[in-house]
This record gives structure tokens, C-alpha cells and sequence, in this order.
């Protein structure tokens, strides 16, 4: 039986913590550091909220923002907390600048003919492609609706905040969203 | 199935309905064979969803992303890349270079002082004050100390060690200073000296405690 030791500060994060350190303070090569240990989560929230086609600029304009705005980080989050919530900001701000984006979330039926109903095939892995695939396909009200509470852990009340829609709309939506998935995947 | 029942199925797995809800939800759900297979499938999407890995782009976008970063700051430490350990140490060395230039001028001081015989009070002009009151000073220190006392576990012990190190040295520029000022209260250079000293002890401290803040 492994014997737990405490350690407090395990290499890796003091590691993290210096490159953070170094990248407020303007160094490039310890941002790249940073870009590296999460560009990942970054481009699968940017590719599921906002598609395949916009996720490789939209995860280029939340780390420009992260520079901008890294001088801002006081600590009160972990740092992996602060970006992800800015990187949620970038995304819907992006959202936001397209015109009549608000009515689309209010008002969207999603169009089940819209939607493959094929079973996908069994097994865990194809389950997770074959949801990601599906994730696609949703209108996009309900997809974002869909990843930021099911996927990335927000509730209703937050998602109502950031999308300006009622709490009311937005479980309707994460419904309709549930329901087409849970159609395609069988 | 009953629309009723089947579009309150997610609240009912998000455990978002009151409790009189969620038993009449329950109910249906004992006699309604299609609403448990509904149920069933919302939870296996709401599972799946929780464990969507993370995938990194299909291609590298750094250099797209260093290309967009602000021309200034991108230019900053391209050559040059410090440890917060090496960054104080870097932080600090003025102040040992304008301590060691401190020394030898009250050295030279004293020698010219005892060959000439003189005093050099007629030579030298009106008191120059320190640029940082004692009493602010005091006080901005003691805040900057306590605060630091309080937060000291979140820094990396190196950094603590070399910024425990720079005071030290800070302290005993000051110290000389004052000691030199004693005798000779109307120095320019002196005075100058110990403002610079205090000055970079307080930037010191406050970089510290930016630091312990952001927990890094």
C-alpha cells in the first residue's frame, strides 16, 4: 500500500506559478508556457460553444485577452478558473456582436429534421465522438446552452447572466438540447 | 408519456425541482415506461457531456497568437528570462552597487577629513532631506511587513529566501547610511543615498507582496 506524503507545493506547480510569475511581468517565452498548458480545454470550449470553423481564432483572441488582461489576475481564483471564465466572456462577447444573436436564443425552435436520428454505435469512446459530432449539430442557443451547463459546470442563473436571457429560457433550451443528444446517441 | 412529466425530466436530474415536484415526477415516473427511458437517455448525455476530454487544435496556433500579442510587451523579455528569484536578486542589485558607491564615498570621506584637518561644513550646502519621511516610511514598511507575514506561505521558499537575502542587504545600506548621516546630516549625496535605499526597499516589499497576493 502506496504511503501518502505531504508535500505542499509539488514541482510542477511551482514550475506554473514561475511561468505566471514571468508572464505578468512581460515574458513571451513564459506565456507560451502558459498557452501550452491550456490551450487544449481553451479550443474544445471555443469548438464546442462556437463550432469547428471559429474555434482556432476564437482560442487566438482569448490568449491575446489573457495578455492584456493577465496584469488584472489578483489571485482570488486559480489562475486555470480566471481563464476559463475569461475565455467564456471572449466567446459570448463574440456571440454578442453578431446582430440579432439575443433573438436567436430566445426565439430558436430547434429543427429536429435538422438533426441525423442514426444510433450511434455502442461503447464509450463512440459515445464521447459521436456526442461531440452531435454537439454540431445543435442549434446554437441550445448547443451553447448545453455546453456551458452540462459540460463546463455553469448554472442556470450564471448562464442567464452571461447570455441576457431568462433562467426560465435557458432550462428549456438545455431540455431541448438533452433530448436531440439523447435521440442521436440511442 | 406526458409532455408535463417529460419536459421537467432535467430539472428533475439536476435535482432542481421542490420537493412536491420531484415526488409527483417520481410517481409518473412508476407508471410511465417511456419517461424512464427518457430519463435514462438524458442521463447517459448529461455523463458523457461530464467527461468530454480536452483536445488541443489540430494544428499549432501559437505563432498566430504571439503574432497578435501587443508589439511592446512582446519585445520585452524576448532576450532576457529571470526566476522571481533571479528577478529580486536583478531588483536589488542597484542597490548594492549604490551601497558599495556609498561606502567608498564616506571611505574617501573620512581620509580626506583627516588629512586636511578641516571641517567641511562651509563646503557642502543647506540639508538635503531624505525624499521618504521616517514616520511614513516607518509606517508603509510595517504594513508591507505585516502583510507580507501574513501571506509569506503562499511564496515559493526560494523566492522567499532570496528576498529575504536582498533585504538584508537593503537594510545594511541603510543602516550605513544613517550611520554616515549621523556625522554629517547635510550631505546631498547622503541624503539622496538613503531615499534611493528606502525607496528600493519599499519596491521590494511591495513586489513581494504582489506576488504572495497572486500566490505565485
Amino acid at each position: 500500500m502506496p504511503v501518502l506524503s505531504h508535500s505542499p507545493r509539488p514541482a510542477v506547480d511551482d514550475a506554473a506559478r514561475e511561468h505566471l510569475a514571468r508572464a505578468v511581468l512581460g515574458d513571451v517565452d513564459a506565456f507560451e508556457r502558459l498557452y501550452r498548458a491550456h490551450v487544449a480545454r481553451v479550443h474544445s470550449l471555443a469548438r464546442r460553444m462556437a463550432g469547428p470553423a471559429s474555434a482556432d481564432e476564437l482560442t487566438q483572441d482569448v490568449f491575446v485577452r489573457v495578455w492584456q488582461k493577465l496584469s488584472t489576475f489578483r489571485g482570488e481564483a486559480a489562475f486555470s478558473t480566471w481563464l476559463h471564465r475569461l475565455a467564456v466572456n471572449v466567446i459570448i462577447e463574440r456571440f454578442r456582436s453578431r446582430a440579432a444573436e439575443r433573438l436567436r436564443f430566445i426565439d430558436a425552435e430547434i429543427e429536429d429534421q435538422a438533426f441525423p436520428h442514426a444510433v450511434a454505435p455502442a461503447g464509450r469512446h463512440t459515445d464521447r465522438l459521436a456526442l461531440e459530432a452531435a454537439l454540431d449539430r445543435l442549434p446554437d442557443g441550445a448547443r451553447r446552452i448545453f455546453v456551458l451547463h452540462d459540460v463546463e459546470g455553469y448554472k442556470h442563473d450564471e448562464i442567464a447572466g452571461l447570455l441576457g436571457i431568462a433562467v426560465g429560457t435557458s432550462k428549456a433550451q438545455l431540455h431541448r438540447a438533452r433530448m436531440l443528444l439523447r435521440k442521436h446517441l440511442g | 408519456m406526458a409532455d408535463h412529466f417529460s419536459s421537467r425530466l432535467s430539472e428533475y436530474l439536476d435535482d432542481t425541482l421542490s420537493p412536491g415536484e420531484r415526488l409527483d415526477v417520481e410517481r409518473h415516473l412508476l407508471d410511465c415506461a417511456a419517461c424512464r427511458a427518457d430519463l435514462d437517455g438524458l442521463r447517459r448525455v448529461v455523463d458523457e457531456a461530464q467527461g468530454l476530454p480536452d483536445v488541443p487544435p489540430s494544428r499549432d496556433l501559437w505563432p498566430d497568437v504571439r503574432a497578435a500579442l501587443p508589439v511592446g510587451a512582446r519585445r520585452r523579455f524576448n532576450t532576457i528570462t529571470l526566476s522571481i528569484p533571479q528577478a529580486i536578486a536583478a531588483g536589488v542589485l542597484l542597490a548594492l552597487v549604490s551601497g558599495l558607491v556609498g561606502a567608498m564615498f564616506l571611505d574617501r570621506q573620512r581620509r580626506e577629513s583627516a588629512a586636511a584637518g578641516v571641517a567641511r561644513e562651509s563646503a557642502v550646502p543647506a540639508v538635503v532631506h531624505v525624499s521618504v519621511s521616517d514616520a511614513n516610511y516607518n509606517r508603509a514598511i510595517d504594513d508591507l511587513k505585516r502583510l507580507l507575514a501574513e501571506e509569506r506561505s503562499r511564496l515559493n521558499p526560494k523566492t522567499v529566501e532570496a528576498l529575504e537575502r536582498n533585504l538584508a542587504t537593503i537594510d545594511r545600506a541603510i543602516a550605513e547610511a544613517m550611520a554616515a548621516l549621523a556625522q554629517d546630516p547635510s550631505d546631498p549625496f547622503l541624503n539622496s543615498h538613503l531615499a534611493h535605499q528606502r525607496r528600493t526597499k519599499l519596491t521590494l516589499l511591495r513586489q513581494a507582496n504582489q506576488l504572495a497576493r497572486t500566490g505565485l
